[in-house]
């Protein structure tokens, strides 16, 4: 694994969605490489960021309402 | 081999809380006394069954003060009742057990009990104000059941109501009215998934659905609905979809820009859902399955309004790693924390929409790749890539903002 390799990998290792395999290699490189270390705690940061900062927002209570009132008549 | 599940009859369980369960729980014990069996309400729940006459076949009347089951039936299950009359739960069931299995010698047994329904006299019991009334239940309509035969004992064990109610609304009119009517149809509960499905409400099968798998209709368990059948569903569709109207919204904001469209689309999609929601296999991936509808109808809504649609050509689109810009200034990402709310919508909002979507779906609702390829309708690999491009080119839009807002230096362009 090439730091190349892990940095293509890296989104897919944060989403859970390798291999084991492919998540070891992932990880022994991580713990090696600082550069790439860094780089994974900088881009896990910004999808907790995006996360955060997104789901604020939920539906509007008149939305509910009105959803109720047109599913069951209330 | 069917099954009852290990914490007991889902049928009980499942509708301990409403009225039908009494109906059903009485209907197990065949020789219950007819007194008990009676329940206004419970009685009007096979819809008028019982107060029309099958084949013209009325043979007694309240005053006569016959038994109302017939006599073969407490014969057959009369060593299962406990002493002095009263049943608990666990009995029950393991005479259901028993009974199913005893009565089921292979196929050939359960050809013949459809035979031998017309044999039996079944009685039901009306509400005061209706005179008592008997019917004969017609033999079940072989063209109906090609492959394997109702057994007998499942109708009975379940009581005379259902099974003249089942008689008359399926085998009569050929299996369409059922799925609407008074009465669900379960399969047998041949593993835990079934006992999961009754627990829940159980589902209509959709129309057909029981002349194609006729196989199974050897252990039919026929269920009561009474009038609590749009109560269950809507119990179901709240407990199953209702809980996702924050995510449909959300996600309808971000596709469609503006709170109105988003109200409207969110409404869409739960009626569509509603209307459909039979057709949703319970327990399974509702949220996923609100979100397909949601996108169908925003994606047929934003045919309807734009005749030039987003054309954006996303292979020439060229994102950046941000990283490799601040790696040495803020390797911590800490400029993210200034950047607010407005801002990071505002810029997923100026994302193509086809990354838009695959990045809302992934990283503000947290779905897998498989459920957003599900979704899109895309390959799990184009997810992959789309929400790898997609990262990078909000990350860039991102950190020209902060760099704009001297948030953070940023490198000489």
């Amino acid at each position: 694994m090439n730091c190349r390799e892990c940095v293509e990998h890296l989104y897919e290792f944060l989403d859970r969605e390798l291999t084991p395999e492919l998540e070891r290699e992932i990880r022994d490189h991580l713990e090696d490489c600082p550069p790439c270390g860094e780089q994974y705690d900088f881009e896990e940061l910004f999808l907790k960021f995006l996360r955060a900062r997104c789901r604020t927002q939920g539906a509007p209570a008149e939305l509910k309402k009105r959803v109720l009132r047109e599913l069951f008549g209330e | 081999m069917p099954r009852i599940g290990p914490g007991g009859s889902p049928l009980t369980r499942g509708t301990a809380t409403r009225p039908a369960s009494d109906v059903q729980h009485r209907a197990l014990v065949p020789d219950e006394q007819p007194q008990q069996l009676d329940e206004p309400g419970a009685v009007e729940s096979t819809r008028g069954a019982v107060g029309r006459r099958l084949n013209g076949d009325r043979i007694a009347d309240a005053s006569d003060g016959e038994p109302l089951l017939a006599p073969q039936l407490r014969a057959e299950h009369g060593p299962c009742r406990a002493p002095g009359g009263a049943m608990t739960e666990q009995p029950r069931r393991r005479m259901r057990c028993q009974t199913r299995h005893a009565r089921h010698p292979p196929h050939g047994a359960a050809r013949c009990a459809a035979a031998g329904i017309g044999e039996h006299e079944i009685g039901v019991r009306p509400p005061a104000h209706q005179p008592q009334q008997r019917f004969h239940v017609r033999p079940l309509d072989p063209r109906v059941f090609t492959h394997e035969l109702l057994e007998l004992g499942q109708l009975h064990l379940h009581g005379c109501r259902q099974a003249q109610a089942f008689h008359e609304q399926f085998v009569s009119e050929l299996a369409e009215p059922i799925f609407d009517g008074g009465i669900e149809i379960l399969d047998r509960l041949e593993d835990g998934e079934r006992d999961d499905a009754v627990h829940h409400g159980a589902r209509n099968l959709p129309r057909g659905a029981l002349l194609r798998n006729s196989l199974c209709l050897t252990s039919l368990l026929l269920k009561p609905m009474t009038n609590a059948l749009p109560d269950l569903k809507r119990e179901s569709f709240e407990r199953e979809a209702l809980v996702h109207l924050d995510v449909l919204y959300r996600v309808a904001l971000r596709l469609s820009g503006n709170p109105s469209d988003a109200d409207d689309l969110v409404q869409e999609t739960m009626l569509k859902a509603y209307r459909a929601w039979d057709q949703y296999e319970k327990g399974t991936n509702a949220k996923a399955w609100l979100l397909t509808i949601l996108r169908h109808a925003f994606i047929n809504e934003y045919r309807r309004r734009t005749r030039h649609p987003e054309t954006v050509d996303l292979d020439k689109i060229e994102p950046y790693a941000v990283f490799p810009e601040v790696q040495d200034e803020d390797p911590q990402g800490a400029f993210f924390d200034r950047i607010v709310d407005d801002e990071v919508l505002r810029a997923i909002d100026q994302l193509p929409v086809a990354f838009r979507e695959t990045l809302v779906l992934s990283d503000v609702e947290g779905m897998s790749y498989q459920e957003i390829a599900g979704i899109l309708e895309i390959p799990v690999g184009t997810v992959k890539s789309r929400l790898f491009r997609a990262r990078q080119l909000l990350q860039g839009k991102l950190y020209d903002y902060a760099v704009e807002m001297g948030y953070i230096k940023g490198s000489p362009a």
